[in-house]
């Protein structure tokens, strides 16, 4: 029954214009427009902002760093999954604890809320004097990542 | 009494079509998206990138053919016990993703991002499942089957 299940399942999917590569990613994903969302204050020299689908490939990036600069009390009620919480806000407080997690080669994909957000900006030129170079701005942020279910920490009793 | 209602061939096709109905109904918006499918089977986190999209090709359709065979009557308990290790699967599966807090579409019958979520109320209903897949392992039913109807009929 499985050989069948497995010539029927790979041989539908060859015949199918929407088919998928079996090995790789999915072209069906809906990750939104592929122009990546840039706050009126960006800057020439700022970290470059990348698009939903370009922050969903670095996620699976080993060794990725995703910083999350929003309020405590806003991670704690969700956020991308693995996330550290750097909140702008209280950055000088939260720095001790985070910076030995992150080496200044590492890859570091900062969000805050979404659109409406630029403490991800911010954080993200922050950082860069710091002397981190490989930082990545995602400006569509949580709100964007949750509603394509891409995987995210909610604490129970809060879902 | 229950032992007689537990045994009962009404009650054996009941619980045999209606879990081969469930498994086809669940199987049908994974099979025309693919690529969703294989997108939930990601976010669980428990398989390597490379073994993603093959699986979310094959499970489906296994569900199909596992639910088509139990509705039919044909190879009715090699089918169930698919579908009790398959149920198996899923209970292991979302358990896991419980534990780490991990907050995903289950994909149980559909591939919409906006599907239902994991929680405890989708373990209770797997487990319900499971019960009905020992049930038709165990009695093996085969009334209204096709494997009864084409069966030889015993000289007098």
């Amino acid at each position: 029954m499985l050989a069948a299940a497995a010539i029927l399942g790979l041989g539908s999917n060859a015949l199918n214009p929407d088919g998928i590569p079996l090995v790789g990613y999915y072209p069906e994903i809906e990750y939104g427009p592929d122009s990546v969302i840039v706050p009126p204050s960006a800057e020439e020299g700022d970290p470059p902002f990348i698009t939903l689908k370009e922050a969903y490939g670095k996620y699976h990036d080993p060794g990725t760093v995703f910083l999350d600069s929003r309020e405590p009390e806003e991670y704690e009620i969700g956020h991308i999954k693995g996330a550290l919480n750097l909140p702008f806000d209280w950055v000088d407080e939260y720095w001790p604890d985070v910076e030995p997690l992150l080496s200044t080669d590492a890859q570091i994909v900062i969000y805050c809320s979404g659109a409406e957000c630029e403490l991800s900006l911010f954080e993200g030129r922050y950082l860069r004097e710091l002397g981190y170079q490989n930082i990545f701005i995602f400006f569509g942020g949580w709100s964007e990542w949750e509603s394509r279910s891409f995987p995210t920490e909610i604490p129970e009793n809060e879902s | 009494m229950i032992k007689k209602f537990i045994q009962d061939d009404a009650v054996g096709f009941l619980v045999r079509v209606g879990l081969g109905l469930i498994f086809v109904f669940a199987s049908v918006d994974k099979i025309l998206h693919p690529g969703a499918f294989a997108r939930i089977v990601d976010n669980y986190q428990l398989l390597p990138g490379d073994l993603v999209n093959i699986f979310a090709l094959i499970l489906p359709m296994l569900e199909l053919l596992c639910g088509l065979a139990l509705i039919l009557g044909v190879l009715v308990r090699p089918s169930a016990v698919w579908a009790g290790g398959m149920l198996v699967m899923f209970i292991v599966a979302v358990s896991l993703a419980l534990a780490q807090g991990i907050n995903i579409s289950c994909g149980c019958f559909s591939t919409s991002a906006h599907a239902r979520t994991l929680g405890f109320s989708l373990l209770l209903q797997d487990f319900g499942m499971l019960l009905l897949a020992i049930h038709a392992i165990y009695f093996d039913n085969h009334f209204l089957s096709i494997s009864r109807l084409f069966r030889p009929r015993r000289a007098n």
